[in-house]
C-alpha cells in the first residue's frame, strides 16, 4: 500500500530539492587512506634509497622503489574491497579522482622511463606530476590541505634544481609528508567525524 | 500561462529520491530510504515508477550474502529534473 500523495506547493518542492541536494553534496568522497598509505611508502623508499646510495649500493639503491608497488597495490585493493562493503553511495567525485590518479600513474611511468633513458634524476618530474594530481584532487574534493599539498610538491620540484640528486630524495620525503600524509590524516579525521554522526 | 509540472516528479518522495540521485553517481536503496525517511515498501513503489519512466536505473546484486539494490539517475531523468526545476522557477518567479 502506498502513502497517499500530498499536493506540493512550488516552495515545498524547492525545499525538498535543496535539502536532498545538500545531503548528497556534503558526503566526503575520500577518507584519505590511500594518501597515508602511499605517503608512508614513498617516504620509506626515499630514505631507503638515500641510505643505500650513502652506503655505496650503486644500481641496487633504487630497489625499494621496485618493491613499493608490491606492498601498496595489494594493500590498496584490499582496503577498497573492505570499504566497498560499508559504502552506500558512489559520488561523481569518486570517479573523477580515480580517473585522474590513473592518468597520473601513466604519466609517472612515462616520466620515469624518459628520465632513465636520458640519465637524469626523475625526482623533479615526479614532484611536478604529483603536485598536479594532488592539487586537482584538492579542487575536486574542495579540500584546501590538498591544494596546499600540491603547491608544496611544485615548490619542492623547483628546490630540487638547487641540490644534488641524492638530496632530492630528502626533499621528496619532506614534501610527501606535507603533500600526502598531513592532508591524508585531516581527510581521515573529517571522514570519521562525518560517518560517526 | 504556466507550463504543467511533470506529475512523476511532482510528488514528495519521488522528488526527494531524484534530488538525491542527481548529485550522486549511484546510491543504495538503504541510503535513499534513510535520507528520505520513507518506508521500504513505499520507497520501492515510487522508485519503480521512476524506473518505468526510464528516469532511473535500478540494479539488483548481492553484497556478501545480502541482496543489494542500487539506483542511478539516467540522462532522461536528469533532463526531466532540469525541466521540472525550470518550470518550478517560473511558478515562483513569473516574468
Amino acid at each position: 500500500m502506498t502513502t497517499p500523495e500530498k499536493e506540493l506547493s512550488p516552495e515545498e518542492s524547492f525545499r525538498i530539492i535543496q535539502t536532498m541536494i545538500d545531503t548528497a553534496r556534503h558526503k566526503i568522497a575520500d577518507d584519505g587512506f590511500h594518501l597515508m598509505l602511499w605517503g608512508v611508502l614513498v617516504i620509506s623508499c626515499c630514505f631507503a634509497n638515500y641510505f643505500l646510495l650513502q652506503a655505496g649500493a650503486g644500481n641496487w639503491a633504487g630497489l625499494p622503489w621496485m618493491l613499493m608497488p608490491c606492498i601498496g597495490v595489494p594493500a590498496g585493493i584490499a582496503y577498497e574491497k573492505s570499504r566497498n562493503k560499508s559504502k552506500t553511495i558512489k559520488t561523481h567525485a569518486d570517479l573523477y579522482v580515480a580517473n585522474m590518479w590513473m592518468a597520473y600513474l601513466f604519466s609517472l611511468v612515462f616520466a620515469i622511463v624518459f628520465c632513465s633513458l636520458s640519465q637524469i634524476s626523475p625526482v623533479p618530474f615526479i614532484l611536478i606530476l604529483t603536485g598536479m594530481a594532488t592539487f586537482a584532487t584538492g579542487k575536486i574534493l574542495k579540500f584546501t590541505p590538498l591544494l596546499l599539498g600540491g603547491i608544496v610538491f611544485w615548490l619542492s620540484a623547483m628546490l630540487c634544481l638547487k641540490v644534488v640528486d641524492e638530496k632530492q630524495l630528502l626533499i621528496q620525503a619532506v614534501s610527501t609528508f606535507f603533500g600526502y600524509i598531513v592532508p591524508g590524516i585531516l581527510l581521515w579525521r573529517n571522514y570519521k567525524a562525518e560517518t560517526n554522526v | 500561462m504556466f507550463k504543467p509540472l511533470d506529475p512523476l516528479l511532482h510528488s514528495e518522495l519521488r522528488l526527494a529520491a531524484m534530488s538525491l540521485l542527481v548529485g550522486l553517481k549511484e546510491a543504495e536503496f538503504g541510503f535513499i530510504k534513510e535520507k528520505t525517511g520513507a518506508t521500504a515498501g513505499n520507497l520501492s513503489i515510487q522508485l519503480q515508477k521512476l524506473y518505468e519512466a526510464n528516469y532511473i536505473v535500478i540494479e539488483k546484486s548481492f553484497k556478501g550474502n545480502y541482496p543489494l539494490t542500487t539506483c542511478r539517475i539516467t540522462k532522461k531523468g536528469i533532463d526531466a529534473f532540469e525541466k521540472y526545476v525550470n518550470t518550478l522557477n517560473a511558478y515562483i518567479r513569473p516574468k
